[in-house]
């Protein structure tokens, strides 16, 4: 895109279970699709790992394609000039770390996760990413309340990784997703206030903040110096209350529509019935000067290229970016 | 035991012209019905030329060589034959994507009693024994029915079933959603102005359930007189100021209305929908009820899981009601 | 052109269900940086009935950021004793059909109305010389017709269709009045037929008005042209014709086609043609996206280069 703002889009979209996207083809397809779209950069996701996750992890990626020149020359082939950034959940039992289960709030767990943190900057600076995106903290139906020290260990670990990735030319954002359990807006607050703002910044997921009950205008408005990268999509739906607590919420409220036949949580941006104001909160992007990433997310919702044109077209005909 | 039987509509497998031509698209549709739990399935009459091959006694005929061909197709896929074939009179067959007569017309009386007869035989000839049929069309068309249109109609299908009835096949009049039936006292007033002997109703609860009708109600006050029973459920209503909206079948069957319905219609099952399939079965059950029993879930994304969820739904649950 | 199919809550639909998927429809096409598209006109019912006129259905075309309709499809199912190109007795009623087309069409400018010149022929001779020849009539009196509105007609020859080798389709257009018989050229229907899609169009370039570009993984060699109803739907070992060009394992070559149509000084329009795109698991959005992106990094390179 064509823009003073930088825009991504996040390749996930594409990868909805074990046994699709693994075949280079395609990948191919997808990147060739995004590449007509207008976009010349996408963000990954690390997944679950493992041999099928081919380009989620740091080791299978190099299996794959050698070094990150050659998934550079793998993303050029269909028109994708390079990588803006990596989102990776160190609460996710991968293949390569021998299904460790590992817990940002355990302090034991810290020194693993930092160790685990490395080969993705190492990639993600290699490949001339900019962001590595990480999931703060396990789904809080999965642990008790936040207690007072929460946020200072969560926050510590944080800067140690973020420590790590400075050195390689690399930030760290923590994504707010609407389950993690620094949820409400005076949590995630304390969260960002025990980092250290020069290595560790906030991902602003639009949608995701909408469904937690966060406005993500207002919340941009009042800490957009705290924001380092962004995801755009839209949702239609709110959490009722307490539904992020509902033990299983990945699958009970987010696969298993809520109680509420909710069959579908993330959407296009500009789509019918959307809760967030995507002009609005772009134009608060220009306003504030944002310089990071602005990634384009279909995130699993729908059929995902033609999520991806219909974003595209928002793009192009509501934000009045041009294509490249 | 109880004389009911059990059959399965194959509409829901024809979901454009170019799907369900193929004879081996057929075969694997019929099987599935059949070890679904299923004897028999029932035909919708189309008329798009040889892309609807069901569609009509002539595209049976030009596909299998002739109708007691597919007659042997359906026995070898282990079905007993076809239960019934589904009439709407507004289609013409002279030539594809013809226009047929409008019932409240008297002169429309000869030609639908023809194609009547011409659908009534083939329905013989495939071991079925009902042809059901759209007896009048929607209500924005006509407003409430005044008693001339109610004698019109009555005379028509009074023809109409005694030709049928010589064939050794019974008419039943089908009530939609949007059917004028639905306003004031009109089907009552029809079925009292026919001829119980030869004009039945087909009772389809999901219809009748989005017209804001009970159909276990409709049962009970009608049971003498229903020939044949479609079972499928529903979720929303249509209440009668939105079912006089001009051309409610394009924009509120098809588009689904100011709510953006995109799905009317569901299979039986448990998992909680306006029909109480249960009760409703009871109710057959308590009225002697002898005829078929076609099991529907037009508009599924997922035919065969339809047909086997339901299947599972008639062997365990609503097949030992009648059985008691 | 027009054929999409998308899935929904009630299983698979096509752009014309509502207002509301169409308006997907649209900006997807133009999302990916197609200009224009084509349609059916048998649609024209449910344009009148969904946007209330051939005009306002283009101004809502356009509102979605596409320039206009180029191209309409006259789809019909032909029977000797009642609508045949091969049969004389039949020609007024066709001629008589198309003054009714063109009036409702005449709300907007078409470049094409595309036929399928001739009927079926569910065997090995396929059309006589003289039957040809009546079909050659027929359409040179439909384009008179049809050019009294600034409109081509253009024929479409499908790979199971009764003008379909290159003797036959080579005969049509000796007997075809070039003022007012077109050719439409569809690559993939061509090379299915074992017709190669460049030098039939270097044949008869001087009357060509429009393509569909598309590709095919297989020729017809079991004779699946004589299958009823239709080999696009009843190809025993074929179960899916078409792939977007751009495919792996394609055999049309769009590169020398495009160099051909550069070198023919070919300035109408070319159209993209996914049928049948959700066979075997394809995605009509995806294909659309793969063949924008061929023509974008491929073949608007070779065109650009003309006279090189």
């Amino acid at each position: 895109m064509k823009d003073t703002l930088r825009w991504s889009y996040a390749i996930n979209a594409w990868n909805l279970r074990m046994d699709v996207f693994v075949r280079h083809e395609e990948q191919q397809r997808a990147l060739k699709t995004l590449s007509v779209l207008g976009f010349d950069h996408v963000e990954l996701a690390s997944g679950m790992g493992g041999r099928w996750e081919n380009l989620g992890t740091p080791e299978i990626i190099l299996i794959n394609h050698g070094s990150a020149e050659g998934l550079l020359a793998f993303l050029r082939r269909a028109g994708i000039s390079g990588v803006s950034s990596w989102c990776w959940d160190p609460g996710q039992p991968a293949e390569e770390t021998g299904y460790a289960f590992l817990m940002t709030r355990n302090p034991a767990d810290h020194d693993a996760i930092v160790e685990a943190a490395k080969p993705f900057v190492d990639l993600l600076a290699a490949a001339g990413g900019d962001q590595l995106v990480v999931r703060p903290a396990g789904s809080a139906w999965m642990a008790p309340p936040l207690g007072d020290g929460d946020a200072g260990i969560v926050g510590s670990l944080w800067n140690r990784v973020g420590e790590v990735a400075a050195a390689a030319g690399v930030g760290v954002s923590l994504h707010y997703d609407c389950l993690q359990p620094f949820h409400t807006e005076e949590q995630l607050v304390s969260l960002l206030d025990a980092t250290d703002p020069a290595l560790v910044g906030l991902a602003l997921d639009t949608a995701e903040l909408t469904i937690g009950g966060i406005d993500p205008v207002a919340f941009y408005d009042a800490h957009h110096g705290r924001v380092a990268h962004v995801q755009l999509k839209d949702t239609r739906f709110q959490d009722a209350g307490q539904e992020y607590l509902t033990p299983g919420a990945e699958a009970t409220m987010l696969k298993g529509g809520a109680g509420r036949r909710i069959e579908r949580w993330f959407y296009e941006l500009g789509t019918e019935g959307g809760l967030v104001d995507v002009e609005a909160f772009v134009a608060s992007l220009r306003a504030h000067g944002y310089g990071g990433w602005v990634v384009v997310e279909g995130d699993k919702g729908g059929n995902a290229t033609e999520v991806a044109m219909l974003n595209s077209w928002f793009l192009q005909r509501r934000l009045g970016v041009e294509k490249v | 035991m109880s004389a009911a039987r059990w059959s399965y509509a194959l509409n829901q497998w024809d979901t454009n012209i170019d799907t369900f031509v193929r004879k081996r698209e057929h075969e694997r549709a019929l099987k599935t019905v059949s070890i679904s739990g299923f004897s028999a399935v029932e035909l919708t009459a189309a008329s798009f030329g040889a892309w609807e091959p069901l569609g009509n006694p002539r595209q049976i005929r030009d596909l299998y060589g002739s109708v007691a061909a597919f007659g042997e197709v359906l026995r070898g896929c282990a079905l007993d034959g076809i239960s019934s074939y589904v009439y709407d009179p507004f289609i013409g067959f002279d030539v594809e994507m013809g226009r047929g007569h409008d019932p409240l017309d008297p002169s429309s009386a000869g030609p639908i009693a023809e194609t009547s007869e011409w659908f009534a035989g083939t329905v013989r000839e495939l071991g079925g024994s009902v042809l059901v049929v759209r007896p009048v069309g929607s209500a924005w068309q006509t407003g409430p029915l005044d008693d001339s249109q109610i004698e019109v109609l009555a005379n028509l299908w009074d023809a109409v079933g005694r030709r049928t009835a010589a064939l050794g096949v019974e008419l039943a009049l089908h009530v939609d959603f949007l059917s004028a039936l639905r306003l004031g006292d009109g089907l009552d007033r029809l079925l009292a102005a026919t001829d119980a002997d030869v004009v039945g109703l087909a009772l389809d609860t999901a219809e009748l359930a989005v017209a804001g009708m009970d159909p276990v109600a409709v049962y009970r006050r009608h049971a003498s007189r229903v020939r044949h029973v479609q079972l499928k459920d529903a979720r929303e209503v249509v209440d009668e100021a939105e079912a006089m909206t001009p051309h409610a079948e394009q924009f509120v069957r098809t588009e689904g209305g100011r709510r953006g319905i995109e799905r009317w219609f569901f299979e039986p099952t448990d998992e909680g929908g306006l029909v109480d399939f249960e009760a409703f079965v009871s109710a057959l059950h308590e009225h002697g009820y002898a005829g078929w029993i076609v099991v529907e879930s037009d508009q599924s994304p997922h035919p065969a899981e339809s047909t086997m969820v339901s299947g599972w739904y008639v062997q365990k649950r609503l097949a030992p009601l009648l059985a008691r | 052109m027009d054929h999409w199919r998308s899935n929904s809550p009630s299983g698979p639909i096509d752009q014309w269900r509502s207002r509301r998927t169409m308006t997907r429809f649209l900006r997807q096409v133009a999302a990916v940086g197609f200009d224009a598209i084509d349609t059916f006109d048998f649609r024209y019912w449910q344009i009148l009935e969904q946007y209330g006129s051939v005009a306002n259905y283009q101004e809502f075309v356009q509102e979605q950021g596409l320039e206009r309709i180029v191209n309409t499809f006259h789809g019909v199912y032909y029977e000797p004793d009642r609508y045949a190109p091969e049969v004389p007795e039949t020609h007024a009623t066709i001629v008589e059909d198309f003054k009714v087309t063109m009036d409702r069409w005449s709300g907007i400018q078409l470049d094409n109305v595309i036929v399928m010149p001739g009927s079926r022929f569910y065997d090995d001779h396929g059309p006589t010389d003289d039957q040809l020849k009546h079909a050659a009539d027929v359409w040179a009196k439909v384009g008179e017709v049809t050019q009294q509105y600034g409109v081509n007609l253009t024929c479409h020859h499908e790979h199971y269709a009764g003008i379909r080798n290159r003797r036959q389709i080579d005969t049509f257009y000796a007997y075809a009045d070039p003022r007012y018989v077109k050719f439409f050229v569809d690559t993939a229907q061509h090379c299915i037929a074992d017709v190669d899609p460049v030098d039939v169009y270097e044949a008869h370039h001087e009357r060509v008005t429009g393509f569909h570009f598309k590709d095919t993984r297989n020729k017809d060699v079991n004779e699946d042209y004589k299958l009823f109803p239709d080999a696009e739907v009843s190809a025993v070992t074929t179960e899916k014709w078409f792939y977007e060009m751009g495919t792996a394992e394609g055999l049309v070559d769009f590169e020398r086609m495009m160099r051909s149509v550069r070198d023919h000084g070919y300035e109408g329009w070319i159209s993209v043609e996914h049928d049948k795109a959700d066979k075997l698991g394809g995605d009509y959005a995806e294909s659309t996206a793969i063949s924008r992106w061929y023509a974008k990094n491929v073949l608007d390179g070779i065109y650009a280069g003309a006279g090189a």
